[in-house]
């Protein structure tokens, strides 16, 4: 009788392979989608790709960020308050692009791994992050000024 | 009706610029999870101005969320201070704009819209112009101006004292509001009421009521062209001459008749004994005569009409017992000639408001007898005593013995409106509303049944008629 694996094996979209915990990777929507459509029972055969789970989208760059804020995540006692489950997440998710000298760059780029990989609570703290950026910004000048934006011709009109 | 602009869901092209900008690279669903995190609409304006693919995602938001499908100036004016701003959204919302109450100025509004190069809301359906503390009477320009702005408008509220000129340009109106229950200087001219009924073949809803005159408008030469009207509101004086051309109307569901009646006490009549009934009844008694076999509803006001015990006796609606809704108010006399309404099986709206003696006993007799009871209305009834509540609760548990857990078949629960009645203090103090006991079987209303006037009666000074 086959069993659920306790290891996951992802690939990022550079063929980075990586060996993660199925208790992490199920804060991540879509590796449940995986599971149940891809593979119902992970089975042992001679093609062990098909046993890695593609992520087509995410370089391994960013993956590790996202692995150290499912880390985090999964470290920490989670509020039964929205609102201070929100605010761990804002707090888990400004350490690490901190202490990654993260450039908007790779901010953006952990957003869209968010939404790819269907990490809600990555996704809710990586957009406010852009949202009080925006916010802090006292002009439509300010805001294409911080973000590097060109004029569009027609916004003038 | 005109065309709706039609959104693009598309996602618009990125910049082509060589040095993209790297926020670029977040798909639409991340900018939207963006804009919906940014602090006020300012914010939200300064975002969407700051490139098209920024605009596209902010107006998708703004128009979805329909926050903004009424136009609401002062209250946009505050959201934006900034012109600017103001202008530009309201430029993008334009196309969107579905509803505009105004109570300030509507001159000063067209001024505003038109120094804004906004000279057309192509998807406007109501405009409701109420002016509070101010006398603001639109000419007949601007009528015609907001016509012009206004092209598919469907409901028009104007309560200021109008000619009526370009009234009629309103091409597929099918509400006409001009009621208000205050004094007013001048009403609608007969020309124009003339033109408003001839042209506009799609009106389901006419108010020419006048509060303190008798009205001197006439239908005898619109009657013909009505025949879509659901809803005729309008005084006793004008319905007078075509009263059985109106009751022919091939789709009238509501009539509403205001007494007309000028405030002209004799100096030496006290105002404490001055009889106030009107007493025009002859039509009333026509209507239920004619119209018995298709009366599903009627209200009165007690204050005025000259009712006394046994006014109903001879009706002939006793022989049809189709009363769905059914009002009388203001009533000063023995309750007990209200007991005969019970035989009405299908009442769903009971209103009893200002019943000087109403008792709890009569009152129940209805709660037993007329299971379809959905709406019971006993404001200002102040001799009704919180007794009634829990026996009233004890019926309805009867008749729906552990309604919380029958899903299938559920009746929704009776809602009592209970202003200033005998047991107000009563349900305050205990808290009914939020009661688990009354909640699946009783719910306390601290209002008044939508499209009742508020007050005294269902419906002020004259009477209302429902047909089948």
């Amino acid at each position: 009788m086959s069993h659920q694996p306790e290891v996951l094996e992802m690939r990022t979209s550079d063929g980075v392979l990586f060996n993660v915990s199925l208790k992490l990777a199920q804060q991540m929507g879509l590796t449940h989608n995986w599971l149940q459509t891809e593979h119902g029972e992970l089975r042992s055969s001679d093609d062990d790709d098909a046993n890695i789970m593609p992520l087509d989208r995410v370089s391994s760059e960013i993956f590790k960020l996202v692995l150290s804020w499912c880390h985090a995540i999964q470290g920490i006692q989670r509020s039964a308050d929205e609102k201070t489950r929100l605010q761990q997440d804002r707090d888990v998710f400004d350490n690490i692009i901190r202490e990654s000298n993260a450039s908007d760059a790779t901010i953006f780029e952990l957003i869209m791994a968010a939404d790819y990989l269907n990490i809600e609570g990555l996704l809710e703290a990586g957009t406010q992050h852009v949202a009080d950026v925006i916010n802090s910004c006292d002009s439509v000048e300010a805001i294409r000024a911080r973000f590097n934006i060109m004029c569009d011709s027609e916004m003038d009109n | 009706m005109a065309d709706e602009p039609s959104i693009q869901h598309a996602t618009p092209p990125a910049s082509t610029n060589e040095q993209t900008p790297e926020i670029f690279k977040l798909n639409n669903d991340c900018l939207e999870c963006i804009f919906e995190r940014l602090q006020d609409l300012r914010s939200e304006v300064a975002f969407a101005r700051v490139c098209q693919r920024f605009q596209w995602v902010c107006l998708n938001r703004w128009r979805s969320s329909h926050i903004y499908d009424q136009l609401d100036m002062e209250k946009w004016r505050e959201l934006l201070p900034n012109y600017d701003d103001l202008c530009y959204f309201i430029k993008q919302m334009r196309p969107f704009i579905r509803h505009i109450t105004v109570s300030s100025c509507l001159c000063t509004l067209l001024k505003d819209l038109e120094e804004m190069q906004i000279y057309v809301l192509p998807n406007l359906t109501s405009f409701y112009y109420d002016p509070e503390d101010v006398d603001c009477y639109p000419s007949d320009r601007s009528i015609c101006k907001m016509a012009k702005m206004m092209p598919n408008l469907l409901r028009l509220r104007l309560t200021t004292p109008i000619q009526g000129r370009y009234l009629s340009n309103f091409r597929h109106l099918q509400e006409l509001h001009l009621y208000e229950d205050q004094h007013k200087a001048y009403e609608l001219q007969q020309e124009y009421l003339d033109e408003v009924c001839s042209q506009l073949p799609n009106l389901q809803v006419l108010d020419i009521r006048m509060y303190d005159v008798i009205s001197k408008l006439r239908l005898n030469n619109c009657v013909a062209y009505l025949n879509n009207l659901t809803i005729l509101k309008l005084n006793l004086a004008t319905l007078k001459t075509v009263l059985a051309e109106v009751l022919k109307l091939p789709a009238l569901k509501q009539l509403i008749v205001l007494l007309d009646t000028e405030f002209c006490i004799p100096v030496s009549a006290s105002v404490d004994t001055y009889d106030h009934k009107i007493r025009e009844v002859h039509e009333f008694y026509e209507i239920m005569e004619r119209k018995a076999p298709d009366i599903i509803g009627f209200a009165v006001d007690g204050y005025y009409m000259p009712l006394e015990p046994g006014w109903d006796a001879d009706l002939s609606i006793w022989s049809y017992r189709k009363l769905q809704r059914l009002a009388i108010c203001s009533w000063t006399h023995a309750v007990d000639v209200l007991e005969r309404y019970t035989c009405m099986t299908n009442l769903q709206l009971l209103c009893l408001r200002n019943w000087t003696k109403m008792c709890d006993d009569v009152l129940l007799k209805f709660i037993e007898m007329c299971p379809k009871l959905h709406h019971l209305d006993v404001s200002y009834c102040r001799e009704l005593t919180p007794n009634f509540l829990q026996r009233a609760l004890n019926i309805l548990k009867k008749r729906e013995p552990n309604k919380q857990n029958n899903r299938f078949s559920r009746k929704p629960p009776l809602l009592i409106y209970y202003v200033l009645c005998g047991f107000e203090d009563y349900v305050d103090l205990k808290d009914l509303k939020r009661s688990p006991e009354y909640k699946d079987y009783i719910l306390f209303m601290d209002a008044f049944p939508v499209s009742s006037e508020r007050g005294l009666s269902f419906v002020d000074r004259g009477y209302q008629f429902d047909f089948d």
